[in-house]
């Protein structure tokens, strides 16, 4: 079957522009309602969320009230942790000098006896060791024991002299020991705890 | 006028969208976007309120919470304290048969002043105990004191160990010891020279966060395991003052 249109070609012309421009009307208005509707979910939307923000914030005003009425067990518990946190900073610099003394102690030979000893940890040498003794064998045992403590380091033999007591007749070795610290306490240390411990296992 | 008519439309089209991208989405757009990170701020603040509640009603389970509040605060002070320091170290010097011959306390200074002094008096120092500034202890001061010992050695190891548990944090920089016996006797006593610093802070330096609530029982053992020497004074209960003639011996 053949179609024949037999409108003239300007009606023709014309009804095409009619259709065309109704489809572009209705995907005009469909494009605009769809807008519409986005902006209308938009809207719903914030107020679900704002009635969210309401709840939360009030949930917080009153959780925040209750925790006020706690506010000195709070404060408490700061000032706890903060003398706990400033207390082991200031440890971690400090010499926990029994620690020092007692393996000082453990290390010297039993015919030392001290005369003078300084200690002070902000400058060198450390210590300063005065003492006598019989020999210089005695010293240098006592040297190399203090270089295998993990507390001491850079132990120096600084001198030695031959006296004799006016009330005793036997004679008397004075030494001076020059060290460093190596290691401020157990647990913190100067050169590094690994070393130390190391070291340690290398004594036993 | 047939040819402007499609091209109308989608103008007339394309301006009421624009009205209503303008006037009703990106506002509401705006205000939901603004709402929603509200709400998530808010919602964590919950969280965080829920979490502190717990944390708080840890802390409540422990009745001895004030007490070690108060033993923290004796242990590293407000404020110098110099006076129950001089107490603290004489009845520790005193519970060890120590003589306390001569005691001196110096106006106390900020740790972070006195550590740059230090740093640049002795800068090839091997053992510098004051060569980094730590954060918590930056607003520390510093009491420094000096005192001159006399006793026995042992009794002397018995002190420095004591003042390392004592109720007050102490820190001795400097210690010079001299055998009072004639070399060669068996007589161990001896003169003690020791100088060092107890400390105090001003103000609370942390920060009001959960992890710095929340109170380990390391920390709670270590200052319940602290030990007081000297006892505190007390004016209110002391009695005896009041002299008619102070020059009189007493």
């Amino acid at each position: 079957m053949i179609n024949i249109n037999l409108l003239p070609p300007e009606l023709k012309l014309r009804r095409l522009a009619a259709k065309r421009n109704a489809s572009l009307v209705s995907y005009c208005i469909v494009a605009v309602i769809i807008f519409a509707i986005l902006g209308v979910i938009a809207k719903s939307l914030e107020s679900t969320i704002k009635a969210n923000l309401t709840t939360a914030t009030s949930n917080v005003a009153q959780g925040m009230a209750q925790l006020d009425e706690d506010k000195d067990l709070q404060e408490m518990a700061l000032a706890i942790n903060d003398r706990e946190k400033t207390t082991q900073e200031i440890n971690l610099q400090k010499v926990f000098w029994s620690q020092v003394l007692q393996d000082l102690l453990n290390s010297v030979p039993q015919d030392v006896q001290f005369e003078n000893f300084t200690a002070n940890s902000a400058k060198t040498p450390n210590f300063i060791l005065q003492g006598n003794t019989t020999t210089e064998r005695e010293v240098i045992k006592f040297k190399e024991k203090l270089e295998n403590s993990v507390f001491f380091q850079n132990v120096a033999f600084k001198s030695s002299s031959l006296t004799k007591d006016q009330n005793q007749e036997a004679e008397k070795l004075k030494f001076t020991l020059e060290f460093d610290l190596e290691q401020k306490s157990i647990t913190g240390s100067v050169s590094g705890i690994n070393q130390g411990f190391k070291k340690m296992k290398e004594i036993k | 006028m047939t040819k402007r008519k499609p091209f109308l439309i989608f103008i007339i089209s394309i301006i009421l969208i624009l009205i209503i991208i303008v006037f009703v989405i990106w506002p509401v757009v705006a205000s939901v976007w603004k709402s929603w990170q509200e709400l998530k701020q808010a919602q964590s603040e919950q969280k965080t309120v829920e979490e502190k509640k717990q944390i708080i009603a840890g802390l409540k389970t422990n009745p001895r919470i004030p007490e070690i509040s108060q033993i923290a605060l004796k242990y590293i002070p407000k404020d110098s304290e110099s006076g129950q320091l001089v107490i603290e170290l004489t009845a520790i010097a005193g519970s060890n048969s120590l003589k306390v011959e001569e005691m001196s306390m110096e106006k106390s200074q900020e740790a972070s002043a006195k550590e740059e002094e230090t740093t640049t008096a002795s800068p090839q120092t091997s053992v510098n105990p004051t060569a980094t500034s730590p954060p918590a202890a930056a607003q520390t001061k510093e009491v420094d004191f000096s005192m001159k010992l006399s006793g026995e050695f042992i009794n002397f190891m018995k002190f420095l160990q004591e003042i390392e548990t004592s109720s007050r944090l102490i820190s001795i920089n400097t210690i010079a010891l001299q055998s009072k016996a004639p070399s060669g006797t068996e007589v161990a006593a001896f003169d003690a020279q020791i100088e060092g610093a107890a400390f105090s802070k001003k103000e609370v330096s942390l920060t009001d966060t959960l992890e710095n609530i929340k109170i380990s029982n390391e920390t709670i053992e270590k200052f319940l395991n602290l030990k007081t020497f000297g006892q505190p004074i007390n004016l209110p209960t002391e009695s005896g003052f009041g002299r008619s003639n102070p020059f009189e011996g007493y």
